[in-house]
């Protein structure tokens, strides 16, 4: 079962695999208030990766320097068990237009969980010092890109709210 | 088992790809960098200044003009800076004859001077410091005298250009004087050795060095090699992260995001260390030039005295002395003076040339380099002293202008390498 905080309330019914990478960054909800153009240059910056089934996308604990926008694949968000016995706990599975790890792209605190890779994956990897150098550069696109990451954080801690509360109350 | 035994395989295909990529391409690297050795020097004085002028482009960016026209305006604006500073040290830099006659003033002067001090003007027992010091001095005075006299031919190419020259500069005249003095001087000191010099110098009849071909050939080969610093400067600026993006896309995904952080932190603490020591550098340079202006030095000199002292002061220890030297040696062969302090003189230069180096010495270390540098990166003594000896038996004056940037950079590599390392728990 999904968890609600992990699922993508944001996933996109387009299959995002064979668009081109403004076009797809377009759709992601962090990018979606940008012009074309500026797209395009959010996607000069950004990294290609392509994952194994199997391979560790981050680990928590470790230092976040970088947000995750699936383009095709599959992730899984874990809690390692501490014990090592392999019954990690799962919290999620995100799919193509989903992203995580965003709240790397504000500080470098530990990732609050691990991401495993659950399928072959292309992913994009959108690095804090990428997006700090565009503040300085092209402070439209560099405040865009804050303000709509301030309304996801700040839906999803909504989101936390109104689960804790529902769990008082039951 | 299959699964396992394919997995295998794939494992030993991909270290038998990776391994033999990596030894390719080291050892392209290494034939390149022998092969264009003559190339790295203008390339990094390029990737230098693009690396000094990315935050600028940043600003221009901000002000609204586009990327492109930014870097055009950088160019124009480091180019404009760079020819203007070409033309006034070309202004100065004397032709051959020009040469001849600096190094008649300088051996004069030198010896002016130093009989001076050592009192050997007035009486030929010289004073205390000649008693005390003069046998450890002479010998030294000797190899600098036999090091800037003239040879034969010199001698032959300057009695020539003194003929014909005289008339039209008045200054020739005492310059012929000082050239009479200094032969002088030579055939006391060198005895026997100098007549022989004399003897080759009667039957040497040519008189003209057959070497401006060579001169021309050698300032062409410099042109077309330094040609490749503007354009490394501009195609690093016009790149966006391609090149970045390149590089990181054949680590593996593991070490990827620690990679990305530790070039980024290795980025900034570089490039704050090498623009604060531009700033602070430069800082020194302009004082020396302010300076030595206010004491009477030509405005094109102090320029060319303040650019080499600022230069020099990127090496620690050593580059303070080098700015000295320079002064003291505009000091000493000084002819005029027109000093904007009123109690200059020519006699008392040498002094006013200490005190600028001091002033520009106690600001650096007081003022330049706690307000510029802070605590960007400190190294210890012993391998500053031991990195600019090395650099100047490897690559001389650049090698020992380039050492300490160099030691910064490798260090802030490792220390981030590691620290990385330790981060992500890989080590």
């Amino acid at each position: 079962m999904i968890n609600p905080f992990w699922g993508n309330i944001f996933e996109h019914e387009k299959d995002p695999s064979q668009i081109k990478t403004e076009k797809f960054l377009l759709q992601i909800p962090l990018f979606s208030q940008l012009t074309k153009k500026e797209a395009r240059k959010v996607s000069q910056i950004v990294h290609e990766r392509h994952y194994q089934a199997g391979e560790v996308m981050f680990q928590m604990g470790h230092p976040g320097a970088a947000m995750f926008i699936i383009k095709k694949g599959a992730i899984q968000i874990v809690i390692p068990n501490a014990q090592g016995d392999g019954s990690d706990l799962e919290l999620a599975t995100l799919k193509s237009g989903s992203f995580l790890g965003e709240l790397a792209l504000l500080d470098d605190s530990p990732r609050s969980a691990s991401a495993i890779v659950a399928e072959s994956t292309i992913a994009y990897a959108f690095f804090r010092s990428d997006l700090n150098r565009l503040i300085e550069s092209d402070p439209a696109i560099g405040s865009k890109i804050l303000k709509e990451l301030a309304m996801i954080i700040g839906q999803r801690l909504k989101h936390t709210n109104e689960q804790l509360l529902s769990k008082q109350k039951s | 088992m299959i699964l396992q035994a394919q997995t295998k395989a794939r494992l030993l295909r991909r270290w038998v790809i990776y391994g033999t990529t990596a030894a390719f391409l080291f050892v392209l690297t290494i034939f390149l960098l022998y092969a264009l050795r003559s190339l790295i020097l203008p390339s990094i004085v390029g990737a230098l200044f693009a690396y000094i002028c990315r935050p600028l482009l940043g600003v221009l960016k901000r002000e609204g003009l586009s990327h492109g026209v930014a870097i055009m305006a950088l160019f124009v604006i480091f180019g404009g800076v760079v020819m203007g500073l070409v033309w006034q040290i070309e202004g100065i830099i004397p032709d051959e004859k020009g040469k001849l006659v600096l190094r008649t003033r300088i051996q004069y002067k030198l010896d002016e001077r130093y009989n001076a001090v050592l009192g050997k003007d007035q009486d030929k027992k010289g004073n205390l410091i000649n008693q005390l010091f003069g046998s450890e001095l002479q010998p030294m005075m000797d190899r600098i005298n036999n090091a800037i006299m003239f040879d034969p031919s010199e001698r032959i190419d300057f009695e020539i250009y003194a003929s014909e020259e005289m008339a039209k500069d008045p200054m020739l005249e005492s310059y012929y004087g000082y050239y009479l003095k200094n032969i002088q001087s030579d055939q006391k000191r060198l005895g026997k050795a100098f007549l022989k010099h004399r003897a080759e110098e009667k039957n040497n009849t040519t008189g003209v060095e057959p070497g401006g071909g060579k001169i021309l050939s050698a300032i062409g080969d410099i042109i077309s090699l330094w040609i490749a610093a503007p354009f490394v400067f501009l195609f690093l600026l016009f790149d966006e992260g391609q090149i970045k993006k390149n590089l990181v896309y054949l680590v593996p995904n593991q070490y990827f995001e620690m990679l990305l952080t530790m070039i980024d932190n290795v980025d900034e603490a570089i490039g704050n260390y090498l623009r604060g020591t531009l700033v602070e550098c430069s800082l020194v340079g302009v004082t020396f030039v302010v300076c030595l202006y206010l004491i009477g030095v030509q405005w094109n000199f102090a320029l060319i005295i303040g650019i080499i002292a600022g230069l020099a002061n990127a090496i620690p220890f050593l580059g303070p002395a080098i700015g000295l030297v320079v002064g003291l040696g505009y000091a000493l062969i000084a002819e005029e003076a027109t000093p904007l302090i009123p109690w200059v003189n020519l006699d008392n230069m040498v002094l006013w040339v200490l005190i600028t180096v001091a002033i520009a010495q106690g600001l650096d270390n007081a003022v330049f380099q706690p307000i510029v540098l802070g605590s960007a990166v400190s190294l210890h003594p012993l391998v500053v002293i031991i990195g600019v000896m090395g650099g100047s038996i490897l690559l001389g004056f650049s090698g020992m202008l380039f050492a300490i940037p160099a030691i910064v950079v490798c260090k802030v590599i490792f220390v981030t390498f590691f620290q990385q390392m330790k981060a992500y728990n890989i080590i």
